[in-house]
């Protein structure tokens, strides 16, 4: 043949291969109809002013779940937009918050029920994902019953984790570090509380003066708010906890200890009798006694106080023996009485609150300030002295206390720049800086580098989550949520980009809390990995076009999925 | 006659100027995502408790009936109750301001000293050296973001040296009397310097470069040749017959400012943990605080109201030129 012939040949052998070639890909993408093609998908994230390192990790949790083939319409915004979208609007598909470490979250009961109980499928509740699981909501409850099988209760506690972590409708991904640090050539005797660090009770009513200065500055970024003990927010109850007592508190170890209530004993299952201590007294010096302990109960319930109802829901009845001695009859056994209900209801003077909404000029507690009145009166360790809105307030020991502060006087001094509490705590100006939220590293390079600063870590019973709306297909898929479980390596999240300050929660309970941490759930990121995922999901009937876009099985599309809510 | 009814006019244009301010802000802050009742909404609640917290602070009610109280409370001088201090929303703005203002009043006077004289003295030096010098320095000062003054301000001087505190307005713990004597304190001066200090540095740069393009406009009129025709000395004609025309511009410019100043610089503030108002805009604001947020800015936009009115009267002094029509 002749040498033009060959060149013209050569063409067109080439031309039919890819035309060839372009038909296949086409036929095969015709195959997958574009209607099977899952849609975008809404992740509604954290800005990164927000929180810088948790904004982070929803990134790079977006990147994995387009890896798995997912198109992700991410969406950076503040924490108010964060909760409109959750609580409101209900329009996520991916949603996330994080709960803080507090006292009443170390009973595993609260944080289980929290995620995925479906009563908390509601507006304030947790259970955003929509997870609706009857055998889930019955280990839980039943484990309630257990207050005194330890072993049965555990079995079901476990239960319940084990059903949570199979069908993971939330990912739990890390347990962020509680940051503290604190002057160790002015103070000494800090304890610190398991998934709380040192912002316990335990920690400011042993911390000792090392010099003749006697007045503890510890900074916060938040003004506590209007000091009422039925408010909820965080830095208000901080300031409660110390000017109120509780019957019980959580200890450094988990376990309730006494506090208001010395001592107390079973009568059966659903009535329990505590003796109170005696002799103490209201900051105001009339005495503490049982009837202030019914009166609290009963009111909360009448007045129906938000914050506490919740606690004192299980309580039927509440009998005063004498001066001392207090009786709760419950409707049900109540597994976490002690360690929840009485580390949670702050125990107020009848003598005061008495009159409270109805005499103090507003329609509900909450709405009162009873500072501006003179009447934030406790029995609690310290007492009110004066509050400088946005600047400090001060309290000073109540030396009458069974567990009087070593100090005399301890001032909460709001700083909201990281680095200005940071400096002044080098400077000397502050003691301590408590549930520091700045640059972590720095905290550690500074505290390392002066000896006389001493920096405290513990990871946090709370966790930073990924909520998936399990209401919406292909979240209603449990097959789906677990490859993308699977998908997201939770160990590379905590220590590359949380840089060892968050450890994995590979389950809800916090992996430190013994015995009720289960250490058997499923971890998908190691069972399965990214090619697993995609086997599991392949197996399922779900397919990738040429993009590498996931496609519902046949039969199935993204059809109605606006209408669920 | 002619004034009184210039007057007149323009105090009914601010009065609608403000109510429309005032109807702007109530719509805006609702518009925002977000919820007062996020404050108070902790997971332990159940759905009606939350119900009954809107209804306690009236965010039950439809839109325009919350309006028209909104307004009529206004008239009334009932500015609220906050959502998150649960105490009168009025005497802690006002407190605030008075924190901030005392930190704002001196800055701007000073950076509107020292600019009205630097940008004279720049206007001065055209031509020369010294010029190129004044004009690097002038346009860092004018770029500088505040955060970034007050930060390096603080690490240098409060944490570095340790000539000054870092920050908050007065040593912890320590309890006055009352306002004046708080202010009048040597320990309230000592943590005032550095803020002020800052402010200052960020301020300056608007008045110079103003003042100082004013005067070059204004050295090249006839009425200033005339002058120096008629022998009278280089420094006499500057600042007696130059100043007094180039200073109009930067007499409105200041007015402006010192209705900025009731807003106070809330990025100062944080840097120096000062209790001031620009914070507790911005923490009403972000945290859902309706009714702090909202007379927080109410003052600012009166304020803005009532020294614009004065910078067009004393405008109008300063330079008869302007004719009252």
């Amino acid at each position: 043949m002749k040498k033009g012939n060959w060149i013209k040949l050569w063409c067109l052998l080439i031309g039919v291969a890819m035309v060839m070639s372009l038909v296949a890909v086409a036929t095969a993408d015709a195959k997958l109809a574009k209607k099977r093609q899952v849609r975008e998908l809404r992740f509604v994230a954290y800005s990164p002013g927000t929180h810088k390192m948790w904004h982070e990790s929803q990134k790079y949790m977006a990147n994995k779940m387009e890896e798995l083939g997912l198109q992700i319409d991410f969406r950076p915004m503040q924490r108010a937009g964060v909760l409109q979208n959750l609580w409101y609007s209900r329009n996520f598909d991916f949603g996330t918050l994080y709960l803080t470490g507090r006292p009443t979250r170390v009973d595993p009961n609260m944080i289980l029920s929290k995620l995925y109980h479906s009563r908390d499928d509601r507006i304030g509740g947790y259970n955003w994902a929509g997870y609706h699981n009857p055998e889930y909501d019955k280990a839980i409850d039943d484990s309630n019953l257990y207050a005194s099988d330890l072993e049965k209760r555990k079995e079901l506690i476990w239960k319940a984790q084990a059903i949570a972590t199979r069908d993971v409708p939330i990912i739990t991904i890390v347990h962020q570090m509680m940051l503290d640090a604190y002057n160790n050539k002015k103070w000494t005797g800090a304890v610190s509380m398991i998934g709380n660090g040192l912002k316990n009770v335990w920690n400011w009513t042993s911390m000792e003066p090392l010099t003749d200065d006697k007045v503890l500055v510890a900074a916060y970024r938040d003004d506590s708010g209007v000091l009422n003990p039925t408010t909820s927010h965080e830095s208000n109850v901080m300031a409660c906890r110390a000017v109120y007592d509780t019957l019980t508190h959580v200890g450094p170890d988990g376990a309730p200890k006494p506090w208001l209530a010395e001592s107390w004993t079973w009568i059966s299952p659903t009535e329990i009798e505590f003796n109170l201590r005696k002799g103490h007294k209201w900051h105001d010096g009339k005495p503490v006694t049982a009837k202030d302990v019914k009166f609290t109960i009963d009111w909360i319930k009448e007045k129906k106080v938000a914050y506490h109802l919740v606690a004192a829901g299980p309580i039927k009845e509440v009998k005063v023996i004498d001066d001392h001695t207090v009786r709760y009859i419950l409707k049900f056994p109540y597994a976490p009485l002690l360690a929840y209900t009485g580390e949670q209801i702050f125990i107020l003077p009848e003598h005061i609150w008495k009159d409270v909404p109805e005499k103090v000029g507003v329609d509900d507690p909450i709405m009162w300030s009873p500072s501006a009145d003179g009447k934030f009166i406790g029995s609690g360790f310290l007492k009110f002295d004066y509050w400088r809105k946005k600047d400090e307030l001060k309290l000073v020991a109540n030396k009458d206390h069974f567990f009087a502060p070593k100090y005399d006087a301890r001032i909460f001094k709001y700083i909201p720049s990281a680095e200005a509490a940071l400096g002044r705590l080098r400077k000397g100006e502050v003691d301590m800086l408590i549930d520091y939220n700045g640059d972590a590293m720095a905290l550690k390079k500074i505290c390392e580098a002066e000896p006389n600063l001493t920096m405290a870590m513990e990871p946090s019973i709370g966790w930073y989550e990924l909520s998936m709306n399990t209401r919406r297909p292909p979240l209603d898929d449990p097959i789906v949520r677990r490859a993308i479980a699977a998908a997201i390596p939770r160990d590379v999240i905590a220590k590359n980009i949380w840089k060892g300050f968050a450890i994995p929660a590979y389950s809800p309970t916090h992996s430190m809390l013994k015995p009720w941490f289960n250490p058997n759930v499923n971890i998908y990121e190691k069972e399965l990995g990214l090619a697993g995922a995609k086997k599991i999901l392949k197996e399922a009937g779900y397919e990738w076009d040429s993009k590498g876009l996931l496609y519902y099985p046949a039969g199935k599309t993204n059809e109605g999925w606006e209408k669920k809510k | 006659m002619e004034t009184l009814k210039f007057f007149g006019r323009r105090l009914v244009h601010s009065i609608f100027v403000f109510l429309a301010i005032v109807s702007i802000l109530f719509f805006v802050f609702r518009l925002m995502p977000g919820d007062p009742t996020m404050l108070f909404i902790s997971p332990e609640m159940s759905v009606d408790a939350i119900e009954r917290i809107r209804h306690s602070f009236g965010l039950d009610k439809p839109l325009y009936v919350q309006y028209f109280k909104y307004i009529a409370n206004i008239f009334l001088g009932n500015f609220g109750i906050s959502y998150y201090f649960m105490e009168p929303a009025a005497p802690m703005v006002f407190e605030a301001l008075k924190n901030t203002l005392i930190l704002t009043i001196p800055a701007m006077c000073l950076s509107y000293l020292f600019g009205v004289v630097g940008g004279t003295l720049l206007a001065w030096w055209r031509g020369k050296k010294r010029e190129l010098w004044g004009m690097a320095f002038a346009l860092i000062l004018r770029s500088a973001p505040a955060f970034w003054i007050g930060l390096i301000f603080l690490y240098v001087f409060a944490f570095h040296f340790e000539w000054f505190p870092g920050g908050s307005i007065t040593d912890t713990g320590v309890a006055y009397e009352g306002f004046w004597e708080m202010v009048l304190s040597w320990d309230f001066a000592h943590h005032l310097i550095l803020p002020v200090l800052s402010m200052t540095c960020y301020l300056t740069g608007l008045p110079l470069l103003l003042t100082r393009t004013s005067v070059l406009e204004v050295i090249k009129e006839d009425y200033v040749e005339m002058a120096r025709a008629k022998g009278i000395g280089p420094r006499r004609v500057m600042f007696r017959h130059v100043t007094r025309t180039a200073i109009l511009p930067v007499v409105t410019a200041f007015a402006t400012a010192i209705a900025y100043a009731f807003g106070g610089s809330v990025l100062i503030e944080v840097v120096y943990t000062w209790p001031g108002i620009g914070r507790l805009m911005v923490d009403s604001m972000l945290g859902s605080d309706y009714p702090v947020a909202q007379f927080a800015f109410m003052i600012m936009a009166c304020m803005m109201i009532v020294m614009n009115l004065l910078a067009d009267f004393v405008y109008a002094y300063l330079d008869p030129r302007v004719a009252v029509k």
